[in-house]
């Protein structure tokens, strides 16, 4: 902690700018906020757009570490600006970029579009052969089937753990950690019956197979899905049904 | 989607960093510093190295580390940006790795 | 990065150590020569980074283990700390073994 002597008055954040119809390529703007030691960074992003320069553009909502808006490159680490105090960048000055790995929009926006198709793409919903009736009630779960994905599910698709992921920045076809853990997510529920369904995908070149263990995702990731985990266990699995697709009754390869 | 034959190279990198952990360091402490201090004769070592059994770990082992060498030198080029001529590096490089097995089969069997 | 490079440094050891076989196949002369090789500093220098490389590895692959095999009991799940245990449990356990079959 900074003791009250040497707390600053301000500090230097620099920001990237890049407006599309203007700027061959991002250039960074410095501004000066007052220092408050319970101030984030989104809290000092928000006092630039209110005093300095209205056109700063960026995503937030929640502001409480729920919604996965407002994930940021801070001094090169990709985090949740509402959760990254001012206090841990001391003395400054702080660097504040968009998401490493995706097409900037304008500022520090990204394009969602290849991350969102990759979501969609593992079929993250339960999917049953046969849908019971209303009326035959809900299906059922014990508390330990469901600690076998819960972990998996506390993602907020904040994609924090695409711009750490080293595979990700020239992988451009890799589904990535988020996606591949929310697969996991599915395919570990008692309730669900889609895992073949997901398995070709999953189990390519560009799924888990891409990945090579490096362990960024899952440090970064701010609601600890582990999502370098998720892809060892889904490696798992897939090595078990390569080699049980050479037996008899294994099931076939693609 | 083309099903990936990863699942066997990763299957022998994974048994190989599981018996590299396990024996490498026991065998690094005795070949490599046991020995050349003189704590183990030559009569110990013919008869542990010449029993068929010895042998067979040996070339176990050798595969096995080199198997695991091979696939996670393969990978981390890939992660430093080493993206092009993939193939020719994969073949290069499990070629190196079949070489030094055969290498060792020879040495143990012939 | 560390991490990846004992890979490296493992398979270089395990060429040195099956020359070693080769020349204890040749006879007790060729494995005396190899022995004065074993003794140069430049060798067990060698041998001393090839070993912290190796503890490097050992402990490394003995922490990813529970990343992924999660073994569930009941609601819970196995702790991480008891399957690294288990491993590290019988790396001692096989350490004692390697080194007692060439020492007795």
């Amino acid at each position: 902690m900074t003791t009250a002597a040497t707390m600053p008055e301000t500090i230097m954040i620099d920001v990237a700018r890049y407006h599309p119809e203007h700027d061959e390529e991002p250039q960074y703007e410095r501004f000066e906020v007052p220092y408050r030691s319970d101030w984030v960074v989104l809290d000092a992003l928000n006092h630039i757009k209110d005093q300095d320069d209205g056109s700063l553009t960026y995503r937030w909502s929640c502001r409480m570490g729920v919604c996965g808006s407002c994930g940021m490159m801070v001094n090169g680490v990709p985090v949740l600006t509402c959760a990254a105090f001012l206090r841990d960048y001391l003395p400054g000055p702080v660097r504040v970029e968009p998401l490493a790995g995706f097409p900037v929009e304008r500022d520090l926006v990204v394009d969602l579009k290849d991350f969102i198709g990759k979501l969609s793409a593992v079929k993250p919903w339960i999917i049953r052969e046969e849908e019971t009736p209303l009326s035959e009630g809900e299906y059922k779960q014990s508390p330990g089937q469901l600690a076998d994905f819960k972990q998996f599910s506390m993602c907020i698709n904040c994609m924090l753990c695409y711009s750490a992921c080293p595979v990700y920045q020239h992988e451009e076809e890799f589904v990535g950690p988020a996606a591949l853990a929310l697969a996991q997510r599915y395919n570990a529920d008692s309730r669900d019956e889609g895992n073949a369904e997901r398995y070709p995908l999953i189990w390519s070149d560009d799924g888990i197979w891409d990945c090579t263990f490096v362990g960024e995702c899952s440090e970064v990731c701010p609601k600890h899905v582990d999502p370098a985990g998720a892809i060892q266990s889904a490696k798992l699995e897939s090595t078990v049904g390569w080699y049980t697709s050479f037996l008899p009754l294994g099931r076939k390869r693609d | 989607m083309r099903a990936s034959n990863e699942p066997f190279f990763w299957s022998m990198f994974s048994a190989g960093g599981m018996v590299a952990a396990m024996v490498i360091p026991a065998l690094i402490i005795v070949t490599g510093f046991l020995l050349p201090a003189g704590a183990i004769g030559f009569d110990r070592l013919n008869t542990v190295l010449t029993n068929p059994i010895g042998r067979f770990v040996v070339l176990g082992i050798t595969f096995l580390v080199f198997a695991h060498a091979a696939h996670r030198l393969r990978h981390t080029m890939i992660d430093l940006g080493v993206t092009q001529f993939r193939l020719q590096i994969a073949v290069a490089i499990y070629g190196l790795a079949l070489g030094g097995v055969i290498w060792t089969a020879i040495v143990v069997f012939a | 990065m560390l991490r990846e490079l004992s890979a490296v440094f493992m398979a270089v050891y395990v060429v040195l150590m099956v020359i070693m076989v080769s020349r204890i196949y040749e006879g007790q002369d060729a494995y005396e020569d190899y022995r004065d090789f074993l003794k140069s500093p430049f060798v067990i220098v060698f041998h001393l980074i090839a070993l912290a490389f190796a503890l490097l590895h050992s402990i490394t692959w003995f922490q990813a283990v529970p990343r992924a095999i999660r073994i569930r009991r009941g609601e819970e799940f196995v702790p991480p700390q008891a399957l690294i245990g288990t491993h590290i449990l019988a790396w001692f356990g096989i350490s004692v073994v390697i080194i007692g079959i060439f020492l007795i």
